[in-house]
């Protein structure tokens, strides 16, 4: 029989320990290692070591951050604090000119949900399981920036299919989703939301959660509790709510989003009107205050606050069949999709021969000048970005043109070539959009250089141009000679398209505003063809509006 | 007693109505000035009509200049070199019509104001469009009309003004 005697045990005991130890320590290490930085691309790892020093777990891993309240006061739940990525599934694509680490949310968030309220009216939309949150890590130009996008998709969209959420994430949105897709910061301050019918986006409400004068979201208590002076109005309490066994059993208060469909006298734009009837408001607050969002009627905007914009529809063209090209980036200012042209943002010019340097540099300045002009000129500027033009000063009949066979630019003078001019080469932009627009482009709707005549369609061509430039600048240039009856009929045609001069119309062949904006437009053509001294008249042909059509389908309206 | 201050109130409140006149197509007398009433085009389910002075300089349109039909010649932008009042002009429009502004707001009205400046800064021309059942009066219009042409001028800036005989200028609509 095998006795061992204590010391003996005592000196199996230490190796064996140490051992054990060693056994368990590079178990651990090794498990520690595969969550910190194995498995995950490069890419996914250099996001998660910016996002873990940006966003630290406390030492206390306190759930809630309770803050004082005010304009700079931080929400009440520190989302950084009790969602987390999952690093091991991210996702890495480029979008928008910049990298995206989408990752889902760790399963120890799965009895969590951020919702919008709990009333049964809201609970009968816009059910816990319909909602699905992950985290966005962008790396553009500026550096990383992370984000918590949430998908709060309505029951009529899911029609009892959960699944259908897996269709929406940031680069793709399935073609009919109906809902909201909200983003916030880490910390769990409002960023944007975006509210989609059947695929069509219908409002939006940014805040700027980095930049001054930030909509206060203090915190509130009691639970996300619904105010009874927000009632009267479309307005949510996100909340970030905890489950358990199926149960709602704690609700924290985050931000209040509020959807409005009337309005009072808001401050009008310098074209357009000095506020009022058509006017919305809305938007994130805290609990006592609206500020402005957005509303499913179809008339819009508003600025009642410093870090509010909301912005009118979508292209009216609507999403693709089948999946569409995902959701806005969530500090946009434009209701993008992916549609708008923008390459690279700079024109490359080129001068002709014998410009001094004084001339190549004013034409820089006035290239420079134009593309800030206005909404449309920087989407004009944008949209023809990376493309090299060339610019020239030579003295001739014209004050700048732009010459659909070259493509080039000419001013008549130097005096024409400066920034004060700017709006000359909007005017004629819109012209090389035209060329780029129409089949065969249009060199033959031009002058006639043998008999300096116009050819059939330069009316076309001139209309259009003037009616663009009326709905982008605020102007009623295209009647300026017609009479007091043609000026005001012109006027409250475009007052209508543009709603008094906050957004731009958005026409789809097929619909009655189409048909109708068609009907008018040729109705105003042939008169503008009519006025006496016209230098644009011509023979009309049967063109469609399309350059101006396409253009304000993206650039949504005058605030950019 | 009781009948006889009822009756002058009714009586008041007759003459004040009746001394309103409509805006209906067509021109109309008011105290000083005949007005032209137009039907507008029908481009949405609201339908407009126009408003303007017989004895306006520009009813037929302004003429081109010679430099405007040149190719050369350089358009004004307005928005960096035509400079006016704006709110100066919407506060005498609400101060006219100060008693009708619930009334006005209860029926969804907007009113458009084009003018004509000439290139000496004064109104030479004035245009209002307003809905069709407008409650807006012959006689309000008479006044605003009046007063704006009174007390808002325009300023120019750059040397392009110059060159033309009169120059459109469209106020933001008000809403009412």
């Amino acid at each position: 029989m095998l006795i061992i005697k204590h010391k003996t045990k005592l000196r199996l005991f230490v190796p064996f320990s140490l051992i054990l130890i060693g056994i368990c320590y590079y178990g651990c290490h090794k498990d520690t290692k595969t969550e910190s930085t194995a498995n995950l691309s490069p890419t996914v790892a250099q996001a998660k070591t910016w996002y873990e020093s940006t966003y630290p777990i406390s030492a206390t891993n306190s759930k809630l951050a309770v803050q004082s309240t005010g304009a700079n006061a931080n929400p009440s739940v520190d989302l950084s604090q009790v969602l987390k990525p999952d690093w091991a599934h991210g996702v890495t694509y480029t979008r928008f000119k910049a990298g995206v680490v989408e990752l889902p949310l760790a399963p120890s968030a799965v009895n969590t949900v951020i919702s919008l309220g709990h009333s049964a009216a809201i609970m009968a939309h816009y059910k816990p399981q319909y909602t699905r949150s992950s985290f966005l890590l962008i790396n553009d130009s500026t550096g990383y920036h992370a984000y918590v996008m949430t998908i709060i998709a309505d029951s009529t969209y899911i029609k009892n299919d959960p699944t259908k959420l897996d269709r929406d994430k940031y680069n793709k949105r399935d073609s009919d989703f109906s809902g909201f897709c909200i983003y916030s910061t880490p910390k769990g301050k409002l960023v944007s939301c975006w509210y989609y019918q059947n695929g069509q986006l219908f409002y939006s409400v940014a805040a700027n959660p980095y930049g001054s004068g930030q909509v206060a979201q203090s915190y509130i208590g009691n639970n996300g509790k619904q105010l009874a002076d927000l009632e009267s109005e479309d307005c949510y309490d996100v909340s970030w709510d905890t489950y358990g066994n199926g149960e709602l059993t704690n609700s924290e208060y985050l931000y209040t989003v509020c959807f409005e469909s009337t309005g009072g006298s808001g401050g009008g734009g310098s074209t357009g009107g000095s506020g009022g009837g058509t006017t919305t408001g809305g938007g994130v607050g805290n609990g006592t205050t609206t500020i402005p969002c957005s509303t499913a009627s179809g008339s819009s905007i508003i600025t009642r606050s410093k870090s509010i914009n909301v912005y009118g529809p979508p292209p009216g063209s609507g999403a693709p069949v089948g999946v569409a090209s995902g959701y806005p980036p969530p500090t946009t200012t434009t209701s993008c999709d992916e549609t708008p042209v923008t390459g690279p943002n700079t024109i490359k010019i080129v001068f002709c021969q014998g410009l001094t340097t004084q001339e190549q540099n004013s034409i820089t300045s006035t290239v420079a000048a134009f593309s800030t002009e206005d909404c449309a000129s920087r989407f004009l500027y944008n949209y023809f970005g990376g493309k090299t033009i060339s610019f020239c000063i030579t003295p001739g009949n014209y004050n700048a043109n732009y010459n659909p066979a070259t493509g080039g630019f000419t001013f008549s003078t130097d005096q024409m070539a400066t920034p004060a001019n700017a709006d000359l080469l909007e005017h004629e932009f819109f012209h090389d959009y035209q060329n780029a627009t129409y089949p065969g482009g249009i060199l033959p709707y031009g002058e006639n250089t043998t008999t300096g005549a116009n050819n059939p369609g330069a009316v076309n061509i001139e209309f259009e141009q003037a009616v663009f430039n009326d709905i982008a600048t605020g102007g009623r240039s295209a009647f300026s000679q017609g009479t007091p009856q043609q000026r005001d009929d012109y006027n409250t045609w475009i007052n209508g398209l543009t709603q008094n001069g906050i957004v731009y119309p958005q026409l789809s062949p097929g619909t009655a505003a189409y048909s109708q904006f068609m009907t008018s437009y040729n109705s105003f053509l042939s008169e503008y063809n009519q006025i006496p001294g016209n230098a644009y008249t011509s023979t009309i042909i049967n063109l469609t509006p399309q350059a101006l059509i396409n253009l304000f389908n993206i650039v949504t309206t005058p605030n950019c | 007693m009781k009948k006889i201050i009822l009756t002058i109130a009714l009586l008041i409140i007759f003459i004040k109505c009746s001394a309103q006149t409509k805006l209906t197509p067509g021109e109309i007398q008011g105290k000083h000035d005949t007005f032209i009433v137009n039907k507008l085009s029908y481009h949405d389910s609201v339908r407009y009509i126009d408003i303007y002075s017989k004895s306006n300089k520009y009813n037929n349109g302004i003429p081109y200049t010679k430099e405007e039909k040149n190719r050369t010649f350089v358009p004004m932008d307005f928005r960096k070199d035509l400079h006016v009042d704006k709110d100066a002009a919407k506060q005498i429009i609400y101060t006219i019509l100060s008693d009708k502004l619930a009334a006005l707001k209860n029926n969804k009205e907007t009113m458009s104001v084009l003018v004509e400046f000439e290139t000496d800064g004064k109104i030479t021309d004035i245009s209002f469009t307003l809905k069709e059942d407008t409650l807006v009066s012959l006689e309000d219009i008479e006044q605003i009309d009046y007063s704006l042409r009174k007390n808002i001028t325009a300023t120019f800036t750059g040397e392009n003004y110059k060159h033309y005989i009169a120059i459109n200028y469209n106020f933001p609509v008000i809403i009412f």
